[in-house]
């Protein structure tokens, strides 16, 4: 597994932000909300969520929109929408670098930056990236080029549950259903060092509160 | 309004789920059969290649235009394919006019993912002359009808398409750069994989629907979708979020998608070999 690093209220004007790193990748979220929501998306029982996609290069194209989408769907399973009707909570990422986990990196960065927010959450949620190289051998959290001489990448985003159920799965290649469970074994075990790492963050965030 | 009727219009949870406790669905269908399909290529005569697919009834049209472009300094010998998938408000009161919606959107970018990963076909087939011309295959998915299960119903229609596209023969003098076109010739594509999906809705933690119409989506928490390949092995698993599931939620349905793709790929050629006649 690649080094996780995460700084929390990286931005000083967000109600909660994260700059996370996965190895080379960065992703930097912040997170604004409850607040305001347009007449138009209002919502009588619950909060929009809106999720913004910047990539590092580019123009925002249609598969940042379905990044955003992706994310805004697994997000909304975590977060408590009830608690805050006719409101919007606003999850804006920017992709700093990438080096082919700009999805894992992008959705572990969401997730710390609504725990710096303080919005609740019935889960905390990580995602695992991990590809199968021809030979058989699954590799956590690869570099783009590992990526491009494997022959299958998938990604999973678990929750924080006992049994980690998973809240999204994403897989690309070709590889037998055997491999696929394989994937999947080898990435719930890393998701449990993910949520470790997650707790070592927050503890580090709220020692210096009660000292200071 | 008969008293059934009543109850479906002011408690449509209260009766949807009165029929899952006997394991059954509105459409009195069990609870993993699907719904019968019917296809017909070559339905819109001025595109290369077309194909309408009804999945019970959702009906979803794809046709194919094929238009020469140059290929990217990065890659000179590649041509391209596009897909675009419009989701009108004549489908369902539940889209409105506009820009390609998040829905939209998010079915563009399955096909796409589902070609690159299957290799359909190799973007070098598409190339006329490296450098200076390749073929780039608009492929527009429209959704005519919406009642549930739109990722199946375009993807079938997607690959009948495919298999009913006739591209032109180009020949191209270097001497005099001329390139002629013979509409006279025609070529069909080299589809090297058949990719089949199927796809189930989570209700809850014990009970899945496969081929959902719009109703079970609506019930539903999500959608999972699989897509497998002739010989069994996984192309892309799709799920964006929605409920959780347990780590062994495919174990129940990877035979019945498997069973599936022979279904689906046997029903396409039937299709194709009928309009050939």
């Amino acid at each position: 597994m690649a080094q996780h690093a995460c700084e929390l209220s990286f931005l000083s004007r967000s109600d909660g932000s994260a700059l996370y790193s996965i190895g080379l990748n960065v992703a930097l979220a912040s997170v604004n909300g409850p607040g305001d929501v347009k007449v138009s998306n209002r919502l009588y029982n619950r909060s929009h969520l809106e999720v913004c996609y910047s990539p590092s290069t580019g123009h925002s194209m249609i598969r940042e929109r379905a990044l955003e989408s992706v994310i805004m769907r697994t997000v909304e399973q975590a977060i408590l929408v009830h608690l805050h009707p006719r409101t919007a909570i606003n999850i804006t990422i920017q992709e700093m670098q990438s080096d082919g986990l700009a999805l894992s990196a992008s959705v572990n960065a969401a997730c710390m930056a609504l725990l710096d927010a303080g919005i609740q959450m019935k889960t905390t949620f990580a995602a695992v990236t991990c590809c199968i190289t021809p030979s058989g051998t699954v590799i956590i959290d690869p570099t783009e080029a590992e990526i491009q001489e494997s022959v299958a990448e998938a990604t999973f985003v678990f929750e924080s549950s006992g049994e980690a159920s998973v809240l999204t799965a994403h897989q690309d290649g070709r590889l037998s259903y055997e491999d696929f469970k394989k994937c999947l074994h080898h990435c719930q075990v890393a998701s449990k060092d993910v949520f470790a790492f997650y707790r070592r963050m927050t503890e580090k965030k709220y020692q210096n509160e009660i000292e200071s | 309004m008969t008293s059934l009727q009543v109850w479906r219009t002011f408690e449509p949870d209260s009766y949807y789920k009165t029929f899952l406790e006997h394991s059954k669905r509105p459409d009195s269908r069990n609870l993993s059969s699907f719904r019968p399909i019917n296809i017909k290529v070559g339905t819109v005569t001025t595109a290369e290649g077309s194909a309408t697919v009804r999945l019970g009834h959702t009906t979803v049209m794809c046709g194919i235009k094929a238009e020469i472009a140059t290929p990217t300094l990065r890659h000179p010998d590649e041509g391209f394919v596009v897909p675009n998938v419009e989701l009108y408000p004549c489908c369902s009161p539940m889209f409105k006019a506009g820009p390609p919606g998040e829905r939209a959107i998010g079915l563009s970018q399955f096909l796409k993912n589902v070609i690159t990963s299957a290799e359909v076909l190799l973007p070098s087939d598409l190339c006329i002359v490296p450098n200076k011309f390749a073929w780039c295959l608009y492929c527009d998915v429209v959704c005519l009808n919406y009642d549930g299960n739109l990722y199946d119903a375009s993807l079938i229609a997607l690959m009948a398409a495919l298999q009913n596209v006739l591209l032109p023969e180009v020949s191209y003098d270097e001497e005099s750069e001329r390139t002629t076109v013979s509409p006279e010739k025609t070529l069909p594509l080299k589809l090297k994989r058949k990719p089949v999906s199927s796809t189930f809705t989570m209700y809850s933690e014990s009970i899945q629907l496969v081929d959902p119409t719009a109703e079970d989506e609506e019930q539903g928490g999500g959608e999972v979708t699989l897509v497998l390949l002739e010989d069994g092995s996984l192309c892309t698993i799709h799920k964006p979020g929605g409920h959780s599931i347990a780590s062994n939620f495919l174990d129940k349905f990877i035979d019945l998608a498997r069973k599936r793709v022979t279904l689906v790929n046997s029903a396409i050629h039937k299709a194709v070999a009928e309009r050939k006649v």
